[in-house]
């Protein structure tokens, strides 16, 4: 199917591209002016004139679109993947697309309400997977109902293959929900409370859309709530399914449910994903995510609220993960703003082709998605032996029980010789990894935490496995599972947990195939991926990068880095040898290919940390969660060997930071990566004191009085781990851990403003420098203080309290530790204290 | 004006300007699959007719004696047809 792409620096120009019989493939570019037709014909070619000659956008009807201001080229905007629940008409056309991903279609019935959700939910996984194939990511998502867990496996809450394990325990037809019935409403929430006041039994379950409400009830009550409708016009209809998710109804069925999705071993999300509970993203608590999704079941899903939040917080493109007709829900709420929606899969076409008009919609918005990849690459294999005749027989034995019994037989024979076959064909294998810093020397070399030279308690130091020395492991693990294929990439790489090398630790490691040329790899529940394999490494055909018009040499040189420990590495990690231009969008340098497997592309991660030191100071401490595409285009060169890299950010927040990368060595291809992902942490003055030289500096704060406060001002939970790696020794981190989670927040406020009034009383009486580490704590009954590892301390009078945010400790005269604890709070309630940026 | 005029001009409105410039509307196509109409455009669909027509015009009314797999379904004749029953008795000649 042809898809006609252009794109103009005006509207003149595009009129004149569109007149013309052929048009080349547009180049990658910032042209604003763009126009994307499906299955281009004279009428569609009319229509588009028109469209242009107006001015505004257009976008999809009679599959034209067209946008002079596409909206994913506005800064702060992004894109969010919204994935269906369940809805009356079931019909997704995804069997071309399970064939194109090389896996086996999802099975999907709608018999029952425990199949209909699952078929749901594994329609949304398929399409999601293909559109990471596509290139095509989100920034944010949500889900409609059921469609929510989809939104959370896709963002990384929890693991697809244990919510598989999950359902298979299941029996989806025996679950009991409710016998009550939904109602769809053709009007506003308002209208459907006022309308409830003083009715018994039903109750909204759905908030949708400005004009469409669904209300949940016995037979009797829903019918009565619609004949009172109707008399006012409004259309109703009842779904075709029963249950009462999302209503109180549920509440004496909640047990299996319970037993279900909650109970799946919950980290936190590597992609925001948006609760339509909350209308907010979900919290990063694990404790605080399995709450929200109980709450789930039981109350109303807030999907109009949500859609007008995650519009206010930048998300101006909706994909609709999924066929049905979330999307015309999206599209009323938000008919007073600009934005897009577009469906992933319609049932009205076949799925390839729908995901043709989807590229084609985000082209024009200003994505930049890979067409290429929808193309044909290979011949389909046919299979031996087809399973035809099988049909047939299956058929005749609806009405000939012999034919029946025969089928069943053959049914059985062919199970087993798959099983047999499946487990020659080596799909899937274990094995384990063991991590220290014994069996791998190079990660003393990539440790957290500075500490005193010559300090003897490795783990002090928190050497961590950094994410491309991870990768580097999965791409050989991969490699070694499938003999004479060479590992050429990675797709779809997540860092779910610090892994931390001492003391040792033995990681079970999962393969799974998962396509003629892909392998899973989960490490432990660190880290996991696609690694593709090939032949050869994929030639890289992509046009070069040009540098950026507003580039200027960098602040800091690339032995700055590390000598003012910008960053912590050490030299098998320091990669970057030359800094050399910086712009609003990028930064560009040299990388010497170091001695430790991964250090090469930890390079990339050091540079994109120096572009935020410089552009983005008070957040630019940041680490991997996330790359969604891993290329290489030529064999690693050996130690020694320069190699020029580009980093280009795609999308800056708060929280997170997104970019492209290209390494090119001697003018070739070498690495390219799209989607590289990192988490920010709070880096204002002081945090970066801490975090570069802790050895001077404190988190708390000296006061005139005599004493020292530390006020936490709600940081994240992602945050507060930051700062106890910093300040907690091997064994007071185990301490922490034996904490009950409601008490650690205020027990590591407390060891902090210990450490740091102790620390600042011996530096007033002439010491050296000191880490948070050579102080070691008890804490138990009266507070006492000893210096580790040859630190001697002498006897110190040290108090401390807690309340609230607020710690504070003195050494010396305890008494005052009362005068403290009240002028602190007083201050902070008076609002005084300006509040604590770390 | 016949009904079909008017059931021409409401769909204009509720699927944007030009889609239908050049589209000779026929009773036969049907809304959704056709057209492109949404089950939620209905609802406009129908605040439209009530404020052309008046209540008797009542379009929920009608689509609830259908069930989902009819109102996906749904031709345009069929809403022309509804709307010259239950509108005024000139309109009912001209369809």
């Amino acid at each position: 199917m042809a898809i006609l792409r252009l794109a103009a620096d005006s509207r003149d120009e595009l009129l004149a591209l569109l007149a013309k019989p052929s048009t080349p493939e547009p180049a990658r570019g910032r042209s604003a002016f763009r126009l994307g037709i499906v299955d281009p014909t004279e009428k569609k070619r009319a229509l588009a004139r028109k469209v242009i000659t107006g001015g505004k956008p257009w976008r999809g009807r009679n599959d034209v679109w067209f946008s002079s201001a596409p909206l994913l080229a506005a800064p702060g905007t992004g894109m969010a993947f919204v994935f269906p629940g369940l809805e009356a008409e079931f019909a997704p056309q995804i069997t071309d697309v399970a064939e194109w991903l090389g896996v086996p279609p999802p099975v999907l019935a709608d018999s029952s309400i425990g199949t209909h959700a699952a078929s749901v939910v594994s329609v949304g996984r398929l399409l999601a997977e293909a559109l990471g194939r596509l290139a095509v990511w989100p920034d944010a998502l949500a889900g409609h109902s059921v469609g929510e867990w989809a939104a959370m496996i896709a963002g990384g809450i929890f693991s697809g293959a244990e919510f598989d394990e999950m359902l298979a325990r299941t029996d989806l037809d025996a679950i009991r929900v409710p016998g009550v019935q939904f109602a769809v409403l053709g009007c506003g929430v308002e209208q459907v409370r006022g309308e409830l006041a003083g009715r018994a039994g039903v109750v909204v379950s759905h908030d949708n859309s400005t004009n469409q409400t669904v209300a949940c009830g016995p037979d009797a009550a829903v019918a009565d709530l619609i004949d009172t409708l109707r008399d006012q016009g409004i259309i109703c209809q009842i779904l075709p399914f029963r249950s009462g998710f999302h209503t109180p109804m549920l509440k004496p069925y909640l047990a299996p449910f319970e037993a279900g999705v909650p109970s799946l071993r919950i980290t936190r999300a590597t992609i925001p994903v948006w609760s339509a509970t909350t209308a907010a993203p979900f919290p990063d608590d694990h404790n605080a995510i399995r709450e929200l999704s109980v709450r789930h079941l039981l109350e109303p899903v807030q999907f109009r609220t949500l859609i007008r939040a995650m519009h206010a917080a930048g998300t101006t493109v909706f994909v609709q993960v999924g066929a049905g007709q979330l999307g015309s829900l999206i599209d009323d709420t938000l008919a007073d703003v600009e934005h897009l929606t577009v469906a992933a899969n319609s049932a009205h076409r076949g799925g390839l082709d729908q995901l043709r008009r989807l590229l084609t919609a985000l082209w024009v918005e200003g994505a930049d998605p890979d067409f290429a990849a929808l193309e044909p690459r290979t011949e389909p294999v046919p299979i031996p032996g087809s399973a035809e005749p099988l049909a047939r027989l299956r058929a005749l034995g609806s009405r000939l029980p012999v034919a029946r019994e025969f089928a069943a037989l053959l049914d059985d024979m062919a199970g087993s010789v798959a099983t047999v076959l499946a487990a020659a064909d080596r799909t899937e294998s274990d094995t384990s990894l063991s991590v220290s810093s014994t069996t791998m020397p190079y990660l003393l070399d990539h440790c957290f935490v500075p500490q005193r030279a010559g300090w003897p308690e490795v783990a002090d130091r928190r050497p961590v496995m950094p994410a491309t020395t991870i990768l580097a492991h999965l791409m050989a693990l991969a490699q070694a599972h499938a003999p004479g294929q060479r590992a050429i990439g990675v797709e779809d790489l997540r860092f779910d947990r610090w892994l931390i090398a001492e003391p040792a630790v033995q990681l079970a490691v999962r393969v799974r195939r998962v396509g003629a040329d892909r392998v899973r790899v989960a490490l432990g529940d660190y880290a996991e991926g696609v690694v593709l394999l090939g032949p050869d490494y994929p030639v890289d055909v992509s046009p070069a990068w040009q540098p950026e018009a507003d580039e200027r040499p960098p602040a800091l040189s690339a032995e700055d880095l590390y000598r003012q420990r910008w960053m912590f590495h050490g030299p098998r990690f320091q990669a970057v040898t030359a800094s050399t231009a910086i712009s609003d969008s990028g930064i560009r340098g040299e990388l010497t290919v170091p001695t430790a497997p991964g250090a090469l592309l930890d390079g990339v991660g050091q540079l994109l940390g120096q572009w935020l030191v410089e552009r983005h100071p008070t957040r630019w401490i940041a680490f991997p969660t996330r790359m969604r595409q891993v290329r290489q285009h030529a064999a690693l060169p050996p130690a020694g060997t320069r190699v020029a890299c580009s980093v280009r950010v795609r999308t800056l927040t708060e929280d997170t930071v997104e970019a492209d990368a290209r390494l090119t060595c001697g003018g070739r291809p070498l690495v390219s990566i799209t989607g590289w992902c990192d988490r920010r942490f709070d880096s204002g003055p002081r945090a970066a004191a801490v975090h570069r030289f802790p050895e001077h500096n404190t988190l708390s704060e000296q006061r005139p009085g005599g004493w020292w406060v530390m006020l936490e001002s709600s940081p994240s939970l992602a945050t507060r781990e930051f700062y106890l790696r910093k300040y907690l020794g091997g064994a007071e981190h185990r301490e922490y851990e034996t904490c009950p989670p409601p008490e650690r927040r205020e027990w590591l406020l407390r060891r902090i403003v210990i450490k740091d009034a102790v620390r600042g009383w011996l530096w007033e009486h002439g010491s050296g420098p000191l880490f948070p580490a050579e102080i070691a704590v008890d804490d138990s009954h009266r507070t006492t203080v000893s210096g580790r590892h040859g630190l001697r301390l002498p006897e110190l009078n040290v108090a401390v309290a807690v309340a609230r945010r607020v710690a504070v400790a003195v050494v010396g005269d305890t008494t005052l530790i009362g005068t403290a604890l009240h002028t602190e709070m007083a201050a902070l309630d008076q609002g005084r204290v300006k509040e604590f940026r770390q | 004006m016949t009904a079909l005029d008017e059931i021409r001009t409401i769909l204009t409105t509720v699927l944007g300007d030009y889609v239908l410039d050049d589209v000779e509307i026929t009773r036969d196509m049907s809304l959704t699959e056709d057209l492109g109409l949404e089950s939620i455009d209905l609802v406009t669909v129908g605040a439209m007719l009530t404020e052309r027509y008046g209540s008797q015009v009542n379009l929920a009314a009608f689509l609830a004696e259908m069930d989902i797999d009819d109102v996906i379904a749904m031709k345009v004749g069929t809403l022309v047809d509804f709307v010259a029953d239950r509108s005024a008795p000139s309109l009912a000649t001209e369809r």
